[in-house]
């Protein structure tokens, strides 16, 4: 019998964070940041990487205060029972959304790739009943799903990033520093939502073993991140240059497509991406489920997330089936990130953090 | 447990009641192979359907392009016969429409994941419009293939369909073998779609295609088609696309000929490695080096070639006449055609981004003023078993 | 005095009905004959000690069980003969009659003494004989057990080419002495029960009792003890009381025949389960590597063996998934193949009548047909039936056009894949895995293989056998474990702790000389 079951190890966090970032929205990321900078989308990728970590100091600060009372219990303390519960509410609908627009576009790129005439419903809805029951085991359980797959995802992710170097031109990264300044930060914004994930931190902080060495694991899981972000960057504008990634919906599924390993069994690798694709939406998936679950429960009060993950589920369908089309889909997503994601990712911790520095400095005082 | 299994049961109720949409049996599938395209000659009238208000219907029975399908027959590949393959034929508005209607005509599924050769005609290639509709559906359909081949064909697509094609069962895979064979072995150009896509788009409409010249029912893989703002330019001569292939780093192996005493002897270019500098930045010149290393093929028969001297007069002799080669190459780039095709504006974009951003607008006309300076390095490294 | 005790009841759930012997002898005896009354296989002998005028004593067990030429040459012999030849007199020791004869006479060395007369029932069923003296209120049970056994065999679902070849029989005693001999610590304890109301089958226990950890010791002993069945036939029926989840098609425990594997796991702390009448061993907790080891590959070089595990952890993946893979490509992704298998394909599945998953649910059945009746059929007709009904029957089904013969290809290389599992419950379970991905591929393709993979995943990860989670070492993730894991195995050099996964008490077992 292994002791310390619900407790999570660092590197069972660092896990956590990888998987939970990356999801279906980095298969559009070159083109997005291609479109603003051009050639220096690579480099964009590391900036914007690096420009979270501040963002994710102020999460782990803020998660190790949520350490001892779970998420809304902090809230609810710091800001009292009302107001704790109502700035609760927008982090619900946040993940809603996020579970079901990732959803819904994951199921755009699985019916133009591959089921082409299968209805989306159908695509969509085995993965979210799925999820839930990934996230009805509790955290000690996807814990262990989440390190039992990570080994295959980053032996297929090498495998597939190996054989998409030759071929490649990598002059097509100069020039470098080509772009303004206005640019640069019109990326950054457009490319973090890529990059968002880690407010995992606020709501599973009571699990964790270590809560001193938070931001240390999962700096570590970004920069990882950040790093196969960018050489999916680099191998990008390597096969296709900087005009033609501008122009592809999914950049990182046409290079596996356009893989060309001449004599082996599989001649396309986009099965492949696919197959290790559906297990990075699906950790996601499952990882924000239980994070909905867990807050749902507590702003009612019930113990049982189970209930509330099962609960949710035509909720979630039905925000995924929102956008009309895929275009639709993909400025939802903006928007949804743009408002409530800035709201949880970096306003709300930063009002933990300013309320809770001013409580300690008022309680000592009294 | 009981809400469990009704989930369960419900799920698969669902599943099972609605059935499996695109399961689609790999024997209903008909394999394209190639396509080829031209412009429907019929249409003498030019239709402009496209201008005016909105119509009801805009397919007519008169298309604007024709399109042949090469789909190989399963069952008849085995026995390798001459008549393995179709050609299925159509004309619509652009090549949807074409499956539209070969989709009437035929009891399989056209599908364009396997498809290898795609080949333009010079007419088509004429047609901007026609050519830009292809291009783009073929980018932009998920389902093909996206390695295909791409070709020009010098000639009209019935005597393409009609060309004999030895050594193969089918004509797509003919031709794309040449091209994939050729393209290593000797001096042939091959375009992948990826490749002409990219070009297409990173040069606002220009792009290079192999070119297939048709001559009694015969195949043959020569000359270059130049593409210009999406419509065709100009046809490049055989003899210079040796220059061209070595300036744009993209030769693998080549042959060439080179004159010594009096014969005539065959050098075979096993390695080529070239690289361009920015000399000067206010006037634009450019030196190219190129670094040349082969093998000789065949000597005079009673002289020995490891005596004194002798392979450095070879290497003198072919360093001189390659270097006049590609100054005559690049002379004719910049005069005759005068369209920058060898990639100096990228080259210098990527270097020199600074510079390339004072001609960017109307880069031809730097390049045509551009002066190249070439210096030649080859190296003779084996002589065969004789001495 | 046993008018009052009804019979039916002594043998109910509990044991705690115990009826004392009574001093009389007669008493005893009547009761005894009546409660086997209508069974002709117990020998009742009643003899006197110490001559004519001696103490009765009555002796009983169950013909064919107990080992006759003991008891008449150490036990009746001595009583009977003996006593009256050699000193001290029947007169003397009168007193202490009993005394005397379990110390002095009776010359068998497995003895007990017991005052109930459900003690001495349950010894004459097991195959001991009961000894009752007259004017004793207690019994001697001396162990007498011999029956016909199978001697010692390989077992034949777990053969090695490399390793020892005995394998278990059905006698627990047997069995327990081919571990003990593996195991020569005073430190490993066989600790026994009876499990079954009517069949009081034993069982033994046997850990090594400063190695393993205690929690899973007294979750097993409280799982046994809710057993409450009537019979227990097979170490299969304890398996499924013992197991964390029934609904799971994962075996939870494992079953084997080898004494060397049973060894093996005590020593690296789990607890390992002998049921009388059965060959086969249990062993807890179990993960999932436990099913795809085989006792060879620690006793070849570290490389070989991490080739073959390799390779076996590979024939096991493509068993369960190959079929549902040629659905998912030929029926759904037909751009994933080379060019040339497609035509060949689509060529050979031309005349054809059904569609692909059709096909393989077809073939897949028959495979399965085969395997089973396999096991049925008498040994030499066994394995001819298996090749002579997998060739015809798939070339005549090619020439009937029923399907094609990348179909027949396909189903041979996931035939043989799966007999590259050395676990036959596992195995098992890979034929179930394998019809639920068909039916993943048959509907959605490679989208519905890899939903399909996911939610095994999910039902593996939420499984824990003892405390110990299923996918260890892989869940959470232990790097010291992953020297003996699924695709490696360290040499034996390296491997110095036992498995962290099982939380043994003492870690370390190996040190420096």
């Amino acid at each position: 019998m292994i002791s310390d079951n619900d407790k999570i190890s660092n590197y069972q966090l660092n896990i956590f964070v990888i998987l939970t970032i990356i999801e279906i929205g980095m298969a559009a990321l070159p083109a997005i940041l291609v479109k603003e900078v051009k050639s220096d989308a690579w480099i964009l990728s590391i900036i914007t990487g690096l420009v979270n970590i501040p963002f994710l100091y102020i999460v782990s600060k803020a998660a190790q205060k949520t350490s001892t009372q779970g998420f809304v219990g902090c809230l609810k303390s710091l800001f009292g029972k009302a107001a704790g519960t109502i700035l609760a509410i927008p982090v619900l609908v946040y993940f809603l959304f996020m579970v079901g627009l990732e959803s819904r576009l994951f199921g755009e790129t699985v019916k133009m790739y591959f089921l082409q005439r299968t209805p989306i419903e159908f695509i969509v809805m085995p993965i979210i009943i799925e999820a839930v029951f990934l996230a009805k085991g509790g955290i000690e359980v996807i814990g262990r799903f989440f390190e039992a797959v990570f080994f295959p995802i980053v032996l297929i992710n090498v495998l597939l990033i190996l054989i998409a170097i030759p071929k490649n031109d990598f002059t097509n990264l100069l020039p470098v520093f080509s772009a303004d300044i206005k640019e640069y930060f019109s990326a950054i914004i457009a490319g973090s939502n890529s990059f968002f994930g880690y407010e995992l931190l606020l709501i599973i902080s009571p699990y964790i073993k270590e809560p001193k060495k938070m931001f240390k694991t999962s700096t570590k899981a970004l920069l990882i991140v950040t790093g196969f972000y960018t050489i999916a960057v680099i191998l990008n504008l390597g096969k296709f240059g900087v005009e033609e990634t501008k122009s592809l919906m999914f950049p990182v599924i046409a290079l596996a497509k356009a893989i060309d390993v001449p004599g082996s069994i599989f001649e396309r690798a986009e099965g492949i991406l696919m197959a290790v694709w559906v297990l990075h939406v699906f950790t996601t998936m499952a990882m924000i489920t239980y994070l909905y679950s867990v807050v749902g429960a507590e702003i009612i009060g019930h113990k049982g997330i189970k209930h509330i993950a099962t609960l949710y589920i035509p909720v979630v369908y039905l925000f995924g089936l929102l956008g009309n089309s895929v275009v639709q889909v993909f400025k939802n997503i903006n928007m949804v990130g743009a408002t409530l994601g800035i709201y949880t990712v970096i306003i709300l911790p930063l009002l933990i953090l300013i309320a809770s520095y001013i409580k300690n400095k008022g309680g000592s005082k009294g | 447990m009981k809400k469990k299994v009704f989930i369960v049961l419900l799920v698969f109720i669902m599943i099972f009641s609605s059935g499996c949409w695109d399961r689609v049996e790999i024997e209903e599938n008909a394999f394209v192979f190639g396509i080829a395209l031209d412009v429907n000659k019929e249409r003498t009238e030019k239709e402009d359907i496209e201008k005016g208000e909105i119509k009801p219907f805009y397919e007519s029975d008169k298309g604007a392009i024709r399109t042949i399908f090469t789909v190989p027959i399963p069952s008849k590949m085995k026995e390798a016969g001459e008549d393995a393959f179709e050609s299925i034929e159509a004309s619509g508005e652009n090549i949807p429409s074409c499956m539209r209607v070969i989709e009437r005509k035929i009891n399989k599924i056209i599908y364009l994941g396997q498809t290898k050769m795609c080949v333009f005609t010079i007419d088509m290639l004429n047609n901007k419009q026609y050519f830009m509709d292809a291009v783009d559906f073929l980018e932009r359909d998920p389902e093909r293939n996206r390695n295909m081949k791409v070709a020009a064909v010098n000639g009209s697509i019935d005597d393409y369909i009609k060309v004999k094609h030895y050594l193969d069962n089918n004509l797509a895979s003919y031709i794309s073998g040449i091209f994939q064979v050729g393209s290593k072995e000797c001096c042939i150009i091959s375009e992948d779609l990826t490749e002409l896509e990219g070009t297409l788009r990173s040069s606002k409409g220009n792009a290079v295609m192999p070119c297939i010249k048709i001559t009694d029912g015969k195949a043959e893989v020569r000359d270059l088609a130049l593409i210009k703002d999406y419509e065709f330019y100009q046809m490049v001569d055989q003899k210079y696309l040796r220059g061209f292939s070595i300036i744009s780093n993209k030769l693998k192996k080549a042959r060439k000929l080179v004159k010594y005493d009096d014969t005539i002897i065959p050098f075979y270019i096993t390695g080529v490695k070239t690289t361009v500098h920015l000399e000067d930045k206010e006037n634009l010149k450019y030196k190219v080096t190129v670094k040349v290393e082969g093998d000789i093929e065949s000597f005079i028969l009673d002289e020995e070639i490891s005596k004194e001297g002798k392979i450095e007069e070879i290497k003198s002799n072919l360093a001189k006449s390659l270097t006049m080669e590609l100054s005559e190459v690049m002379d004719y780039f910049q005069n005759s055609i005068g369209i920058d095709y060898l990639k100096i504006g990228e080259y210098t974009k990527k270097y020199h981004n600074k510079i390339y951003e004072k001609y960017e607008d109307n880069w031809d006309e730097a390049f045509k003023k551009a002066q190249f300076d070439f210096d030649v390095n080859v190296e003779i490294r084996r002589i065969g078993t004789i001495r | 005095m046993f008018s009052n005790v009804k019979k039916d009841i002594m043998f109910e759930r509990h044991f705690e009905s115990k009826t004392n012997l009574s001093k009389k002898l007669d008493d005893n005896i009547k009761f005894i004959k009546s409660i086997f009354e209508g069974s002709n296989d117990i020998v009742y002998r009643e003899f006197k000690i110490g001559g004519l005028d001696g103490r009765r004593a009555f002796l009983f067990y169950v013909d064919g069980m107990a080992d006759k030429i003991l008891l008449d040459n150490f036990v009746i012999t001595p009583l009977m003969l003996t006593a009256r030849i050699v000193k001290p007199d029947y007169e003397e020791i009168k007193n202490r009659l009993l005394e005397a004869a379990q110390f002095t006479a009776i010359s068998s060395s497995d003895f007990k003494e017991i005052k109930t007369v459900e003690e001495a029932i349950i010894a004459a069923l097991s195959g001991d004989s009961t000894l009752i003296i007259d004017e004793s209120d207690s019994a001697f049970v001396i162990a007498s057990r011999a029956w016909p056994t199978r001697g010692i065999s390989e077992p034949s679902s777990e053969t090695v080419i490399r390793g020892s070849r005995d394998g278990f029989t059905e006698t627990m005693r047997m069995n327990t002495a081919l571990v003990r001999r593996r195991i020569r610590d005073p430190r490993f304890k066989v600790c026994q029960k009876h499990i079954g109301v009517r069949s009081k089958t034993d069982i033994a226990i046997m850990y090594i009792d400063d190695i393993v950890d205690k929690r899973i010791l007294d979750e097993l002993n409280k799982r046994l003890d809710n057993i409450n069945i009537d019979s227990v036939i097979d170490s299969g029926y304890i398996q499924q009381f013992i197991e964390d989840r029934a609904f799971t098609f994962l075996p939870e425990v494992q079953a084997t025949e080898r004494p060397d594997t049973v060894a093996a796991s005590i020593y690296e702390g789990r607890v390992a389960i002998l049921v009388d009448n059965s060959p086969q061993a249990l062993i807890i907790p179990v993960t999932i590597q436990s099913f795809l080891q085989s006792p060879e590959d620690y006793y070849t070089k570290p490389i070989i063996a991490t080739f073959t595990r390799i390779l076996r952890s590979f024939a096991a993946i493509i068993s369960v998934i190959a079929p549902a893979f040629y659905i998912a490509v030929t029926s759904y992704h037909q751009d994933m193949i080379p060019n040339k298998l497609a035509i060949s394909i689509a060529a050979s599945r031309e005349g054809v009548p059904f569609p692909a998953y059709m096909e393989t649910l077809i073939m897949i059945i028959i495979l399965e047909l085969l395997l089973e009746a396999g096991i049925r059929l008498p040994r030499p007709i066994g394995s001819t039936i298996g090749i002579v009904g997998g060739l015809i029957i798939g070339q005549a089904a090619v020439s009937a056009g029923i399907v094609s013969p990348i179909m027949i290809i396909v189903v041979a290389f996931t035939a043989v894949a799966s007999f590259a599992i050395p676990n036959y419950e596992f195995a098992a379970s890979a034929r179930i895995m394998r019809l639920i991905f068909m039916l993943g591929a048959s509907i959605f393709g490679l989208y519905g293989i890899m939903l399909v993979f996911i939610g095994i995943m999910i039902h593996m990860v939420n499984l824990k056998s003892f405390g110990v989670p299923y996918l260890a070492p892989f869940a959470p993730f232990e790097k010291e474990d992953m020297k003996d894991s699924l695709f490696y195995r360290g040499p034996w050099k390296r491997m110095r702790k036992r498995p962290i996964q099982l939380n043994p008490n003492d870690l370390i077992r190996q040190g420096k000389k």
